[in-house]
Parts: C-alpha cells; sequence; structure tokens
C-alpha cells in the first residue's frame, strides 16, 4: 500500500525518458534546435515530476539543474560547447545510475557536486553580448501550478486546461471522470470524448465551455484523483498566449498504447501454442470420424488458431530503433575516447524483431560497433593520408528478408588484412603450414571467430574486454542466425548478421536417442519417473509397465525414431509419463541431457509437415529438433 | 462514522479495502461477493458508500451499479478496477458510478476518494 508499487512504472518510464534523453543530447550538440530543446526539456521535467511524487530528492535535484541549464540555452539561443553537451550526457548519466539504484533499492547517493556544475553551467551560459535590458529571465516554473486560482465569475466563455499526472493508472478513465463532471457547461472537448472513450489520452484535456465555471465546479474537477492542474483563462485567444512559455510542461505524453508485463506475453504465446496443440489433436480425431462438415470446422478452426499464434507472436515484436537508440551516445563517447571522427548512419528503426531476439542482440551489436571504432576505422591522420575524407563512415542497418532480419555493420575502415589473419593462425597452430594459400576469404575470416584470437597489436581496453567476437557468433547462432564478414582492404569491413525475425521461446529436456539429441517440451511432459529394466512387462503383446495398480503402454523414445538405442548398462531407466486426454504412456529415455529453455524455430519446408515435429533450435551451434511426444506416441505407433 | 459496502468476489480484496477503511474510521456493514448480493445488502443496508468489484460472477459491479443507481439515484459508488479495465471503468461512470480506484490499491488514494464520496472530505 505505499508508494513502491509504483516504482515499476516510475523504472519504465524514467528509463524511457532518459534514453531518448540520451540520444537527443548527441543530436543537439550536432545541431541544436528549439524543438530538441523542447523535448529535452521535456524528458527532464518528466522525470523531475515523476521522481518528486516517488519522493526520490537526488533524482529531482539533478532533473531540476538539467532542466535549468536547458531553459537557460533555450532563452539565450546559446549554443553549447562540447565540454557543456559532456555535461548534460553526465547527469543524464547520474540519472540513469539513480534510477538503478531506485530499482536495487538501495539508497540514493545525491549528486551535490554535479548540481553544482549544473548550476555553474547555468549561470555561465547567459548570452555573450547580453541585450543591456534584459537579463536572463527567469527558469520556468518548477511544477505546473494553476494559476487561475483567482477564477473570474464573469459570464465571458472560458477555456480551461485539465492536466493529468504522468503516473495516473488509468488517464483516459480519469480524462473521462473529468468530462462527465464538466459535461452539463461544456461546449466542447479535445480530445474528444469519443477518442477518450477509446482510450486515447495523452494527459492534457482541454475544454471549451459555455460560461463561466463556477467554483465549486472546478473544486470538483481539482479534487479528481490525478488531476494536477486546472488552468483557466476567459478570452479562448488568451489560451494560446502563455503556451511559448509552458509549452514542455503541456506535452507530458502518455504512450497511447496499453503496457502488458510480458510475462503475461509469454503465458499468452504458451496458451496459443496449446491452443494449436489441441487443435491438431482435434483434427486427427476428427479424421477418423469420416464428417466432410467436421472436418470443414476444424479446418476453420485451425486457420483462426494460426493467425492467433502469429498475432501473438506479433504482440511480442519491438522494433530495432530500441537499440539503434542506444548507437548514437556509444559512438559519440567511444569516437573521443580513440580520438577518431565518425558518421554515424541507422537505417531501418522499424524493422521489428521478436523481443528476446532483440534483448540477445544488444551485447553482440555493440561489440561489433565497438569493434569497427577500434579495429576498423583508421584514425584522422592515417585515413587523410589514404586519401580518405578524414571522418568515417559507420553505417548500421536492418531489414526484413522474408521470415529473417538482416542486420549489417558496416565501416570504410582499413579493412581486414588477410595476411596478418593468416600469419596469426599459423602462429597460433590453428593453420598447417602450407596450406593457407587455397583458403576462401570466408575461411580466413572465420579464424576471427575462434576464441582468443585477436590481430590487434596491443589489447585496448575497447574491445578487450574478454569478450570476443567468438561469443558475439555463438550468441547469434544460439538465436538461430547467422554472421558473415565481407572485407575490402582500405574500404572497408561489413559484419553481417542473420537473425530469426520472430522465435517463442520454451523449456524443453534435452535428451539423447542413440547419438541424436532431442528436444521435449516440458509442457508435454506430465512427470519423470525412475523405473528398473525388470518393471517392463508384456501385457497382451504390448510393452507395459504397473504403475500404483494400472498398467501403463511404455515406449521406447529411439525405438519411436527407428534408431539404435544406447542405454547404458544400468537397471534404473528414466521415463517420461505423457497423457493425453484420460490416457496415458510412458516413454523411455536413452539418457537425460539436461532441462533448458530454447528459442524454437519452424522448421523449414517440407520439414514443417512433419507431424509431431514442432520445430528447430540450435544447442551448441548444432540443430536439434523439437518433437511433441505425445504426437510421437498417439499418431505413429 | 461512514457506512460501506464493500464488493469483491476475492476475499483478498475485501479485506484489503476493509482494512484500509475501519483503520481510519469506517464502518464496513456488509461484504457481498457478487452482483446479486450487492444489491440486496444495498437495500438492507442503505450504506453512506459502496465499493464495487468489476468483473464478478453472477451479475457484474457494472449491472449492479446500474440497477442501484437506477433506483438511488445519490447511491455513492466507487468501482474498483485494475489496469486495463479502462473501457469498463467508464462505462460503470456511465451508469452512474462517481468514481474509482485502481489496484493495486494505493491507501492514500483509497482513503481520499473514500472520504469524499461519503462526505467527510
Amino acid at each position: 500500500m505505499d508508494l513502491q508499487k509504483y516504482r515499476k512504472l516510475f523504472l519504465e518510464e524514467a528509463r524511457a525518458h532518459l534514453q531518448e534523453l540520451d540520444g537527443e543530447l548527441v543530436a543537439f550538440e550536432r545541431s541544436p534546435d528549439a524543438a530538441l530543446l523542447d523535448s529535452l526539456f521535456r524528458h527532464a521535467h518528466s522525470i523531475k515530476g515523476m521522481a518528486a511524487s516517488m519522493g526520490y530528492d537526488p533524482v529531482v535535484d539533478i532533473a531540476h539543474a538539467l532542466e535549468d541549464l536547458l531553459t537557460q540555452f533555450r532563452d539565450t539561443a546559446h549554443t553549447p560547447s562540447a565540454g557543456t553537451v559532456s555535461l548534460l550526457l553526465a547527469a543524464a548519466d547520474a540519472l540513469g545510475a539513480l534510477v538503478d539504484q531506485v530499482e536495487a533499492d538501495t539508497a540514493l547517493s545525491p549528486r551535490i557536486d554535479l548540481v553544482a556544475r549544473l548550476q555553474a553551467a547555468a549561470g555561465k551560459a547567459q548570452p555573450a553580448v547580453a541585450p543591456a535590458a534584459e537579463p536572463a529571465p527567469p527558469p520556468v516554473a518548477a511544477a505546473p501550478e494553476a494559476p487561475a486560482a483567482a477564477a473570474t465569475d464573469t459570464a465571458a466563455p472560458q477555456r480551461l486546461v485539465v492536466r493529468f499526472s504522468a503516473l495516473a493508472a488509468l488517464p483516459a478513465a480519469r480524462a473521462f471522470q473529468v468530462c462527465k463532471l464538466l459535461e452539463p457547461v461544456a461546449v466542447q472537448f479535445d480530445p474528444p470524448v469519443d477518442e477518450i472513450r477509446g482510450g486515447k489520452f495523452k494527459g492534457e484535456l482541454r475544454v471549451a465551455l459555455r460560461a463561466a465555471a463556477d467554483q465549486a465546479l472546478l473544486a470538483k474537477v481539482r479534487a479528481v484523483p490525478d488531476v494536477e492542474a486546472v488552468e483557466l483563462s476567459s478570452a479562448p485567444a488568451a489560451a494560446a498566449a502563455p503556451a511559448e512559455h509552458d509549452a514542455p510542461l503541456k506535452r507530458l505524453e502518455m504512450p497511447s498504447q496499453i503496457r502488458i508485463d510480458t510475462a503475461v506475453l509469454d503465458r499468452f504465446v504458451d496458451m496459443v501454442g496449446e491452443l494449436v496443440t489441441v487443435n491438431n489433436q482435434i483434427r486427427e480425431t476428427s479424421r477418423g470420424l469420416f464428417s466432410e462438415e467436421l472436418l470443414t470446422t476444424v479446418d476453420a478452426l485451425g486457420r483462426i488458431t494460426g493467425n492467433l499464434y502469429q498475432q501473438v507472436l506479433q504482440a511480442r515484436m519491438v522494433p530495432f530503433s530500441l537499440l539503434a537508440e542506444r548507437l548514437p551516445r556509444a559512438v559519440r563517447d567511444l569516437a573521443m575516447q580513440l580520438g577518431k571522427e565518425v558518421q554515424l548512419t541507422v537505417e531501418g528503426n522499424d524493422v521489428e524483431l521478436d523481443r528476446s531476439v532483440m534483448e540477445n542482440l544488444g551485447d553482440p551489436l555493440m561489440h561489433l560497433v565497438r569493434n569497427a571504432l577500434d579495429h576498423g576505422i583508421e584514425p584522422p591522420a592515417e585515413r587523410a593520408a589514404a586519401g580518405k575524407p578524414p571522418a568515417a563512415k559507420l553505417k548500421v542497418s536492418a531489414r526484413q528478408q522474408e521470415s529473417m532480419v538482416a542486420v549489417e555493420i558496416a565501416d570504410d575502415g582499413r579493412g581486414i588484412d588477410r595476411k596478418r589473419v593468416i600469419a596469426r593462425a599459423l602462429e597460433r597452430g590453428l593453420l598447417r603450414p602450407g596450406t593457407e594459400h587455397g583458403l576462401s576469404d570466408d575461411e580466413v575470416y572465420d579464424f576471427l571467430f575462434r576464441a582468443g584470437f585477436s590481430t590487434a597489436a596491443a589489447v585496448s581496453n575497447i574491445s578487450g574486454r574478454g569478450v570476443g567476437l567468438d561469443v558475439v557468433k555463438s550468441v547469434i547462432e544460439n538465436l538461430g542466425g547467422e554472421i558473415q564478414i565481407l572485407s575490402t582492404p582500405g574500404r572497408g569491413t561489413t559484419f553481417r548478421l542473420r537473425l530469426p525475425a520472430r522465435v517463442a521461446i520454451i523449456p524443453v529436456f534435452l535428451v539423447r536417442a542413440g547419438e541424436q539429441t532431442f528436444g521435449l517440451p516440458i509442457a508435454k511432459v506430465s512427470r519423470a519417473r525412475w523405473i528398473n529394466r525388470a518393471d517392463v512387462q508384456n501385457v497382451g503383446g504390448r510393452e507395459a509397465v504397473l504403475v500404483d495398480g494400472r498398467a501403463i503402454p511404455y515406449h521406447t523414445f529411439s525405438r519411436l525414431l527407428g534408431i539404435q538405442e544406447s542405454f547404458e548398462e544400468k537397471d534404473e531407466i528414466t521415463v517420461f509419463e505423457v497423457e493425453r486426454g484420460a490416457s496415458s504412456a510412458l516413454l523411455s529415455i536413452d539418457a537425460f541431457i539436461e532441462e533448458r529453455e530454447v528459442y524454437l524455430k519452424t522448421a523449414p519446408r517440407p520439414l514443417d509437415r512433419v507431424r509431431g515435429l514442432l520445430g528447430l533450435t540450435l544447442v551448441r551451434g548444432e540443430p536439434v529438433f523439437i518433437l511433441d511426444p505425445g504426437m510421437m506416441i498417439w499418431n505413429y505407433v | 462514522m461512514p457506512r460501506v459496502l464493500i464488493v469483491d468476489d476475492a476475499a483478498f480484496m475485501r479485506n484489503m479495502i476493509r482494512d484500509i477503511l475501519v483503520k481510519n474510521g469506517f464502518e464496513v456493514v456488509g461484504e457481498a461477493g457478487n452482483g446479486n448480493e450487492a444489491i440486496r445488502l444495498f437495500e438492507e443496508k442503505k450504506p453512506d458508500l459502496v465499493t464495487m468489484d468489476i468483473v464478478m460472477p453472477m451479475k457484474s459491479g457494472i449491472e449492479a451499479t446500474r440497477e442501484i443507481v437506477g433506483k438511488h439515484p445519490d447511491a455513492q459508488i466507487v468501482m474498483c478496477s485494475a489496469l486495463g479495465q479502462e473501457t469498463l471503468v467508464m462505462e460503470a461512470m456511465d451508469v452512474g458510478a462517481k468514481d474509482f480506484i485502481v489496484k493495486p490499491f494505493k491507501e492514500d488514494q483509497v482513503l481520499a476518494i473514500c472520504r469524499r464520496l461519503a462526505g467527510i472530505a
């Protein structure tokens, strides 16, 4: 029953604002324009407002100082120096660190030093040639106050602006509540009530009133929870007047989408996955009934279920921009650190990838970008000597290619020196002397993906952080993707990644049949039992095991697959009990390997037609079939 | 002492609201687990305030609100909503609910709203 419950919301929103703040600060350094400044101000202001309602004072202090400094820029049209932008970025970092502390539930450390520096910078940001008469205007009021306290009783029509807290749980319903109160005296609502009803509402309701609102009614509106401010003006035109000053405050934007806990989404995927399985079972059963009508209905159900599954997977998709947004800042900082000049371009911000792919792609992508800056891109002098422009081009792009997404990290740097890679491979004993001549480029570049292989003369602290290209490659392959290097000496290097756009993650038991590994979804196994080989009896010509006085049919996994068994010489065997409706069966496993979560990829044609084959996954680089044990037992026996 | 009727199909939620209200000077005159019971208890107890869950078996909170307010236009009903029930909350306000609280409940907000509706703001 306390603010802790809102912490999660705070964390999400604050992080979203910080993410944008970061990217926009970097953009602001390149081209300081008023719209960006407004947006920056809005982020700082939103963070401040949320932190204030949560009582996170150290966050409030920094956000407030940040706001003041930004206000100075806005009012003086002063162009910030690189030093000041670094200070602004430091403030953003400090806010990020504090947000992390909020998440870790540790005490927040006040950053008095940083606040002081921000304040000092705000003082210095006055115009170099100040227009004599006008000193810098005072910073914008800290919190949106209602300047309407002295509401008039005149009969003139009025306009009302009602602002809602960014933390409102159901903002549209709150706005709707205010609409209900004002309905008798309102002429028009902006946004219209119908839109609000549909859930479209972004924190600010403008109302044109038929006549002056009476104080009692205004008091009722102010008393509505989540209402932060009620502003009143008597002339419609005047409503626009304070806008310039308050503009950033007015647009406390709320996302128009509903947030869903990703765990809920995962449960949806599970449940719809089950639905698909049940649907398949119905289809099998109905086949035996020879009813044309039933089959048609089941087919329709199958199509709907299939669509539903696709839709649920679609709901897990996130845009590439989530990752790409982090790049400008990272590239800026790295370039400064390495003394290189880099122009970053990003393409394909809208390309969508499954959330889990995106999460796992973050580190490899960052690593490849670091790698490009550190190894690929030459220092400006070296570039100039080679007749290239001093500023290097780095392009990060994402492109949809059927069910895959191609992500490329391309630089126009020095390219990979084939000879050096070969020399290093020989030196490390990865290549037998004399065999190097017939190697293709791919084969040569493959050495770069070997653990511990580095051609950099000295391991710098940029790329050499213990994570190598070998790790990048294994992460990409575990996602069901692949990575390829294209390089031209003197012209640059491109890392090309191909990733499945959508996948589902399911927990499976990895088991061995013969020499091969297979996955069985945990959801399809009701329990594991350990039985003695001697317990397997012949009951009416079939193998069965007596469990609690009941004969349960017994099958051997490897025999079902037509694979030579590879039982270890011991009496105890692992069996999985599998249920289907009222019947159950035992499936013995040659060997149980482990339980793990895997990314399930739809099997490529024509394997996707194989009944009981749920899909494929990669385990340690090897493809593994994920099978439905129930389908194997009841559809193949 | 304002008299409250608590309506929710989950005992857990009823207990939670009861604890907040009783601790702060409200008297809980009845508890209902569905809309039908809510209507019956409202007629019987004539409470000053009703906290009404939305999704309940037998009869929903929206239906119950519609019926209660239809007969007693001054009934003070506050809906108990979860995130994601925004449309339902608006529907409830259409049929006469006066306000709403959102789960997870925030003690001060629950109190502020209940006090105001009970006329002790």
